[in-house]
């Protein structure tokens, strides 16, 4: 039997729940604690609904092709997978060189493996990074973080 | 009142805040028109920009931005047949239609009137009721805040998700999100994980970015979406396509009573915390259709069909704003991201706001109509031209939504936790979208958690385990048991009173 996207997630908020419940055990005072074990202790009754309706439906219609029951279908993963690259990749950029330098390399560097032309490369990274600093230092002055190695 | 309605009109009219509004309403038409962004995103994108405005610029750039989207997205609605926002979803079932009878112009001249008009009324309906409401805000303490809070997650709980099980899931997501940080009561750090830039909590703007902003592009380029064609105007020539505008914008005169019926329903969903815009266009959509002549045609392509969703969806923001801003309780998922704003330039929203800051209330719903007089304006103008923004291709958009939401981020709290909490948040609004769970509600559960636990021990300490026996708080008590119990008293209704069926039948 394969398990439906939509089952693993409600599990994955049961555990959160479950998780938050014990964590909500650390807490002395009745005003810490009472909330986040009301909130754990729903949650983890309705998820649990989820996965036990989700399992017995799953076990009904095997082959279902209901939508909102997987999050990603065949062929979604790599683009996605590349895509959390790209988001990592400009977080260490912008760690390291600051959000004007990254901004300027993520663009150009983005573009370039979208196969478009050299020259929509530049133009598009040098215009786009020079409207981030006409707008955030020039108009509103404000001091976006310059990177590690240009910290002072 | 008077005098507070006309400085707050002076607020507006200056040179300065109209051509701040102009620029907001110019923009809120952008984003609008490019379907996957919405209100939402356009106010976290921007809110970094108006760090370092003065309030009176930088509360009237943010309402206008985020009231006008709707218009925009009503073009992307009617002429692609995708909602260029999410509340626009009523339109489609009739604005598509008669787009694909080549009726274009028609429904988005009639849209953007109805949009327009819908902004501008709500502004004489908050001077009435600001009287009415005064008094109200004013007596309430906090056993009754506790009790409106309780009724906004009500209403999130019921009315947020095709399935009541997700929508609930979401908004105690949302609730648990909240829970990150100091509890101020007992003075203890909850789940921090030693983290200090966790301890003053989660902001609501990474986590909003991520749960729209970006979850709507991975969603984008996990279909291998490019830019979305099919535009249903691009047979029609222009002169065509501004006659047919024209027809539109009659045809709300014609239909003036369906337009103030919707605009007055929308205005009262506003009202309420934590209903959206969804509610509000559904709700005018079904009035519209129940007092029709010709029911039957709905769905097949009638203006009336475009006109009442158009002119509730435009109306709700004032009476989402009133609530924001009267009783620091967000009216909608979008306003909790203007009431950050709010914060950000210095001014709490709450009663205070309506005994002490009048005119600045009247001056922001005012502010509410000219956006949408102008938007409605230069969306008339180049209707056309506006919809060729949708086909902007998926890679620049990535780039400048991605690098904007990790400055939008980053600038509130100087925090790289903040861009790491927009991209988590991202993964987990990407997820959501695609399993059909409700990612406002998790934002309306995330702003309504908080100040769910500070007037419950607020109320607690006030009046001690029966703090909810105040008839404010029992009235509201009342709609919330009518909320949830609302489908079961309607069976027990129709099993005690059974409808006579029809002879022949």
């Amino acid at each position: 039997m394969k398990i439906r996207h939509n089952t693993i997630v409600y599990f994955f908020f049961f555990i959160i729940a479950v998780a938050t419940f014990i964590g909500s055990f650390s807490f002395v005072s009745i005003d810490a604690w009472l909330l986040p074990r009301l909130l754990s202790v729903i949650i983890t009754l309705l998820a649990a609904a989820g996965v036990i309706t989700d399992l017995i439906d799953t076990k009904k219609n095997p082959q279902s092709t209901q939508r909102h029951l997987h999050f990603y279908n065949k062929g979604e993963g790599k683009p996605l997978l590349i895509l959390c690259a790209w988001l990592v990749g400009l977080f260490v950029c912008v760690y390291l060189f600051g959000f004007y330098i990254a901004a300027l390399v993520f663009a150009f560097l983005y573009l370039l493996t979208k196969k478009r032309k050299l020259l929509v490369c530049i133009a598009f990274a040098v215009i786009f990074t020079g409207a981030l600093y006409l707008i955030f230092k020039i108009a509103l002055s404000t001091q976006l973080y310059p990177g590690l190695i240009f910290v002072k | 009142m008077i005098s507070s309605f006309l400085e707050g009109a002076a607020l507006i009219f200056s040179p300065q805040t109209l051509l701040i509004i102009l620029a907001a309403s110019a923009i809120g038409l952008v984003i609008g028109v490019i379907p996957a962004l919405g209100g939402m995103v356009a106010a976290a994108l921007f809110l970094p920009l108006v760090y370092h405005m003065p309030s009176s610029f930088a509360l009237p750039f943010l309402v206008a931005l985020t009231c006008v989207v709707y218009t925009g997205g009503s073009i992307t609605t009617i002429l692609m047949g995708i909602p260029g926002t999410t509340p626009n979803a009523a339109t489609l079932i009739d604005g598509y239609p008669m787009a694909q009878k080549g009726q274009a112009g028609r429904a988005v001249g009639a849209a953007i009137t109805a949009s327009m008009f819908g902004g501008i009324i709500p502004v004489f309906l908050s001077i009435l009721i600001v009287p009415v409401i005064r008094p109200i805000v004013i007596s309430f303490k906090a056993p009754e805040m506790f009790m409106l809070i309780l009724l906004g997650l009500s209403f999130i709980a019921v009315l947020a998700s095709d399935s009541k099980l997700k929508g609930l899931i979401s908004g105690f997501l949302g609730m648990l999100a909240a829970l990150i940080g100091l509890q101020t009561s007992s003075g203890q750090y909850r789940f921090t994980f030693g983290i200090p830039s966790l301890s003053s909590g989660l902001d609501i703007v990474p986590l909003a970015l991520g749960l729209f902003a970006v979850a709507e592009m991975f969603d984008m380029i996990a279909t291998g979406k490019t830019s979305i064609a099919n535009n249903t105007a691009s047979g029609i020539t222009n002169r065509e396509l501004r006659q047919q505008v024209r027809q539109g914008a009659s045809d709300v005169w014609k239909h003036k009573w369906l337009w103030l019926r919707s605009t007055i329903i929308g205005y009262v969903i506003g009202l309420f915390p934590g209903v959206g815009g969804d509610v509000a266009m559904y709700l005018s959509y079904s009035q519209a259709k129940l007092t029709s002549k010709h029911p039957e045609l709905f769905g097949t392509g009638v203006v009336e069909g475009v006109i009442a969703p158009e002119s509730a969806n435009n109306a709700k923001d004032s009476g989402a704003l009133l609530t924001t801003m009267a009783f620091g309780i967000p009216g909608s998922a979008v306003m909790s991201i203007l009431m950050a704003g709010f914060l950000m330039t210095g001014i709490t929203p709450g009663p205070k706001l309506l005994t002490e800051s009048l005119p600045l209330v009247f001056g922001l719903e005012i502010g509410i109509a000219v956006a949408n007089l102008i938007a409605g304006v230069i969306a008339l103008i180049f209707a056309a031209k506006l919809a060729k923004v949708a086909n902007v291709h998926i890679d620049f958009m990535f780039i400048i939504v991605i690098v904007m939401v990790f400055i939008g981020s980053y600038v509130n709290n100087l925090s790289f936790i903040d861009i790491g909490t927009a991209v988590v948040f991202g993964v987990l609004g990407f997820i959501m979208k695609r399993l059909n769970y409700s990612r406002p509600a998790v934002v309306l559960g995330f702003v309504l958690g908080e100040q769910f636990e500070t007037y419950l021990w607020r109320a607690y300490k006030l009046g001690g385990p029966t703090f909810f026996l105040t008839p404010g708080s029992i009235v509201m008590l009342v709609i919330i048991i009518l909320i949830f119990f609302a489908p079961l008293l309607k069976k027990a209704y129709q099993h005690l009173f059974p409808k006579k069926e029809v002879e022949g039948e």
